[in-house]
C-alpha cells in the first residue's frame, strides 16, 4: 500500500492498492459494521469479551471504511465529471446505482429480519420501545444508522473494486 | 459494437498508455474499449480515430470485421497471375 | 475499397426493444401531457406531499389508538387505504412522466435515458450521505420516553425517500432540461 497520484485528471494522491485487497478490506469493513450491529443484541453486562469483540469489530469496520474512501477508487467513486473520463463516468453512476439498491433492500431486510426475530423473542435491544415494531428501538435505529452512514461511504468504492479488472496500463 | 483499436495501436506503436495519454482518457478506459466492455461517445472515437490516422468506420462497426487474414489471402489470390 | 462486412446481427429498434405491457404503457401518447416541464414538476410536488401524508396520518392515527384504545383501529385501517388510492395513481403519473426510466430493463432504454437514470440514481445517493447524518443526530437528539413514534415516522419518510429520491431528481432535471429546449426552439441556432 503506498500514496501515489491516481491515474485521473486530478492531481490528488490516494493510497494505492491492488483490487484484490480492495476487495477483502471492502469485506471486511462492511461485514464488521453488520456484525457488530447484530452482536449488540447480544450484549449484557456480564459478557466482557463480547464487549471487547463488539469494539474491535467497530474499529474495524470504521477503520476499513475510512481506508476505502481514501484509496484511488475514492477518486473514480467521487469524482467530479471533468475530473474522470467519459468511461469512469458510466462506471461511477451504475457503482451509485448498485450502492442505492443495495441500502434499500438492506434498509428493507434489516427491518423484517428484526421483526421476525421480535416475534420468536430474541433478545430485545435496550432503549425505548416505540410500541410498534416491538424490538425495534430508538437504539437499534441509532445504530443502523451508524452502520449505514459508514457503509454509504465505502460502497462506491468497494463496488468500483470489485469491478476492477487490475489490468495493466501497458499493452 | 466491434472494434479494430488493438489492431491500429498495434500498427501506430502506440501503447495503451500513449495512446489513453493522446486522446485524454484513463489507459484503462482502452482496455475496456479495445475488449468491447465499453463503447465510446462520437466525440471519443473521432479523437481515437484521429489518433490512429484512420476513418471513424475503420475503428468501429456494429457488425464484426472480417478476417485480416483472410482479406489479404483473397488479395494475394487475386492478384496472382 | 471498401472491406467486406460479415453480416451481422441485426440491431432491434426502438419499437422492437420496448415490446412488452410495461414498456408499451409508458410509449403510449397519453403519456406525453405528464412530460412537460410544468407536469413534471406539479407532479412531483403533489407526489411528495401525498407520501407525506400517507406516511405521517396512519402512524399517528395508530400512535392515538395506542395512547386511547376507544379509537378504532379500522380507522387507522380505512386511512391507510383511502390515502393509498390516490398515491398509487399519482406515483405512477410520476413514473409515467420521467418514461419509466426507473421500471424499465437496460435493454429497453436508450443510452440518454440510461444516463438519465444513473445520474439521479448518483445524486441520489450522495444526498442519502449528509441525509443520514442529520437522520442519525435528530434520533439520538430525540429523548427516550415517548417521542418513539416519531423515530418510526423519520425512519419511515427515509425509507419513502430512498425509493423515491432518484425518480423526483430525474423529473426536475427533465423538466429544465424541457425548458431550455424550449428557450432555445425560439432563439436563433447556435449552428445557423
Amino acid at each position: 500500500m503506498m500514496l501515489r497520484k491516481t491515474t485521473t485528471k486530478t492531481n490528488r494522491y490516494a493510497l494505492a492498492i491492488s483490487p484484490r485487497v480492495a476487495r477483502v478490506l471492502s469485506v471486511l469493513s462492511i461485514g464488521s459494521l453488520w456484525a457488530w450491529f447484530f452482536l449488540k443484541f447480544y450484549l449484557t453486562a456480564e459478557s466482557t469479551w463480547l464487549m471487547r469483540a463488539v469494539g474491535e469489530l467497530a474499529l474495524l469496520g470504521v477503520g476499513g471504511s475510512m481506508i476505502l474512501f481514501a484509496t484511488q477508487y475514492l477518486n473514480q467513486a467521487y469524482g467530479e465529471d471533468h475530473e474522470i473520463d467519459e468511461r469512469e463516468r458510466s462506471a461511477r453512476d451504475r457503482a451509485h446505482r448498485v450502492a442505492l439498491n443495495y441500502v434499500l433492500w438492506v434498509f428493507v431486510l434489516t427491518f423484517v429480519t428484526l421483526e421476525v426475530a421480535g416475534a420468536r423473542d430474541v433478545p430485545k435491544a435496550t432503549g425505548s420501545a416505540i410500541g410498534f415494531p416491538a424490538v425495534i428501538s430508538k437504539g437499534v435505529v441509532e445504530n443502523f444508522l451508524v452502520v449505514l452512514f459508514f457503509t454509504t461511504f465505502a460502497l462506491p468504492p468497494a463496488i468500483l473494486a470489485w469491478w476492477d479488472r487490475g489490468e495493466s496500463d501497458e499493452g | 459494437m466491434h472494434n479494430r483499436i488493438a489492431l491500429f495501436r498495434a500498427e501506430r506503436g502506440l501503447s495503451r498508455k500513449a495512446l489513453a495519454e493522446a486522446v485524454d482518457v484513463n489507459p484503462q478506459t482502452i482496455g475496456f474499449l479495445e475488449r468491447g466492455d465499453y463503447s465510446p461517445s462520437v466525440e471519443l472515437a473521432l479523437r481515437l480515430a484521429q489518433v490512429l490516422g484512420a476513418r471513424v468506420e475503420m475503428l468501429f462497426a456494429l457488425d464484426p470485421f472480417p478476417s485480416l487474414a483472410d482479406q489479404l489471402g483473397a488479395t494475394a489470390e487475386s492478384e496472382t497471375p | 475499397m471498401a472491406p467486406e462486412r460479415v453480416p451481422g446481427p441485426v440491431v432491434p429498434s426502438r419499437a422492437q426493444l420496448r415490446q412488452g405491457p410495461l414498456a408499451s404503457a409508458f410509449d403510449d401518447p397519453s403519456m406525453e401531457r405528464y412530460r412537460t416541464s410544468q407536469a413534471l414538476r406539479r407532479i412531483s410536488v403533489l407526489q411528495v406531499g401525498l407520501t407525506l401524508v400517507l406516511v405521517t396520518v396512519p402512524i399517528l392515527l395508530y400512535h392515538w389508538h395506542q395512547t386511547d384504545p376507544a379509537m378504532p383501529l379500522w380507522a387507522f385501517a380505512v386511512a391507510a387505504v383511502v390515502l393509498f388510492i390516490p398515491w398509487m395513481f399519482v406515483t405512477g403519473m410520476c413514473n409515467g412522466s420521467v418514461s419509466g426510466i426507473f421500471d424499465l430493463r437496460d435493454a429497453q432504454l436508450d443510452e440518454i435515458e440510461r444516463q438519465d437514470r444513473d445520474a439521479a440514481y448518483r445524486t441520489a445517493y450522495r444526498a442519502l450521505i449528509p441525509v443520514t447524518m442529520v437522520l442519525l443526530g435528530t434520533v439520538s437528539g430525540l429523548s427516550a420516553a415517548g417521542r418513539g413514534i416519531w423515530v418510526f415516522w423519520l425512519v419511515s419518510l427515509f425509507l419513502c425517500a430512498l425509493l423515491g429520491l432518484p425518480q423526483h431528481i430525474a423529473a426536475w432535471r427533465l423538466a429544465a432540461r424541457g425548458d431550455a429546449d424550449a428557450a432555445q426552439a425560439d432563439g436563433p441556432s447556435r449552428d445557423a
